[in-house]
């Protein structure tokens, strides 16, 4: 009976096998030619990449920078030293590749936008209130509260916005930022308290004037 | 509408949440078949690319190797009383057909 249970198609042996196989090993592999085998860390970190990636850019932009992620880091695997665990390699590559999306972006933005629209001012008065009349798990008020923050970090410029989503929103430390981003910790530092200054001066003008 | 830290307080852990909400975007499989495609498409490239990093090395350090032995040179004829810029003229620019000329005709 236990024989019968093992006994599995050559197939998904092949793939059982595979996926035991350690990154390092998998690396070294595809440096010496065989590059379909590259598609078992593909695989492996696909829900990493794209979590990182869904928190930094549009939801139309993911599927795109995730291939561009992974073109990338197979182009630099010949520099991966392993001196740090390769699923976080990968993610300082998200991050830079995130980041890139974003200096790209803004140097071809036309003109920022200049109102936020009536149903969003109404979460922004409802998610100060003491008593929301509706709690912001709601799915059409998660919806509006991601575009208030979309239009909020827009006018940021793409530093700025990296750095508050690393360290403001995501919590992380300034070295942790750091790394991920490839700047030095005072700069990180710096750039966040300025950034989170500038972030603040527009959400009181935001509701205090009216936008 | 004045708007006090702690209303600021509330929205800032909103935005937060709104942020980490974006996690819940649906994204499909078909970019990881683009990407392997490209990617299968790349060995030449990327192998020629690894070619040419290990060629810069190599150039690199025959540069550095050359700067060290140099600097030694020019240390050594220092030492020895020699100005350094007539002993690399000497050996750089001696000219063995002068020599030459000069033995046969007896100059």
């Amino acid at each position: 009976m236990a024989f019968e249970q093992n006994k599995g198609s050559p197939n998904k042996d092949m793939e059982n096998e595979k996926d035991n196989i350690p990154d390092l090993v998998i690396i070294e592999r595809v440096l010496k030619g065989e590059t379909e085998i590259f598609e078992v860390l593909m695989d492996r970190y696909a829900g990493l990449v794209l979590m990182v990636l869904k928190k930094h850019l549009p939801p139309d932009q993911i599927e795109e920078t995730a291939q561009e992620v992974f073109v990338r880091a197979y182009q630099s695997l010949k520099n991966f030293k392993g001196q740090s665990e390769f699923p976080h390699w990968l993610s300082v590559i998200s991050v830079r590749t995130s980041y890139d999306y974003w200096r790209k972006h803004y140097r071809n933005r036309e003109t920022p936008m200049s109102t936020l629209p009536e149903s969003h001012r109404m979460w922004l008065e409802n998610s100060v209130s003491d008593n929301p009349l509706h709690s912001i798990s709601d799915r059409s008020s998660q919806k509006e509260a991601q575009e208030v923050l979309e239009w909020v970090l827009a006018d940021l410029s793409a530093e700025d916005r990296m750095v508050i989503e690393l360290v403001y929103l995501q919590e992380l430390s300034g070295k942790e930022a750091a790394e991920l981003l490839g700047w030095s910790v005072a700069n990180v530092k710096v750039r966040s308290f300025r950034a989170r200054k500038k972030l603040e001066k527009k959400l009181r003008t935001i509701m205090e004037r009216g936008n | 509408m004045s708007f006090s830290d702690q209303e600021l307080n509330r929205l800032q852990k909103a935005l937060k949440k709104a942020h980490f909400d974006k996690e819940q975007v649906d994204v499909g499989t078909v970019w990881k078949w683009d990407a392997m495609r490209t990617i299968r498409n790349l060995p030449a490239s990327a192998s020629s690319f690894s070619w040419l990093s290990e060629w810069n090395a190599l150039v690199w350090k025959f540069a550095m190797t050359t700067a060290a032995l140099l600097l030694v040179l020019s240390t050594w004829s220092l030492q020895m009383g020699v100005d350094p810029e007539m002993e690399m003229a000497w050996m750089l620019f001696e000219d063995p057909v002068e020599e030459t000329v000069n033995d046969t005709f007896g100059f």
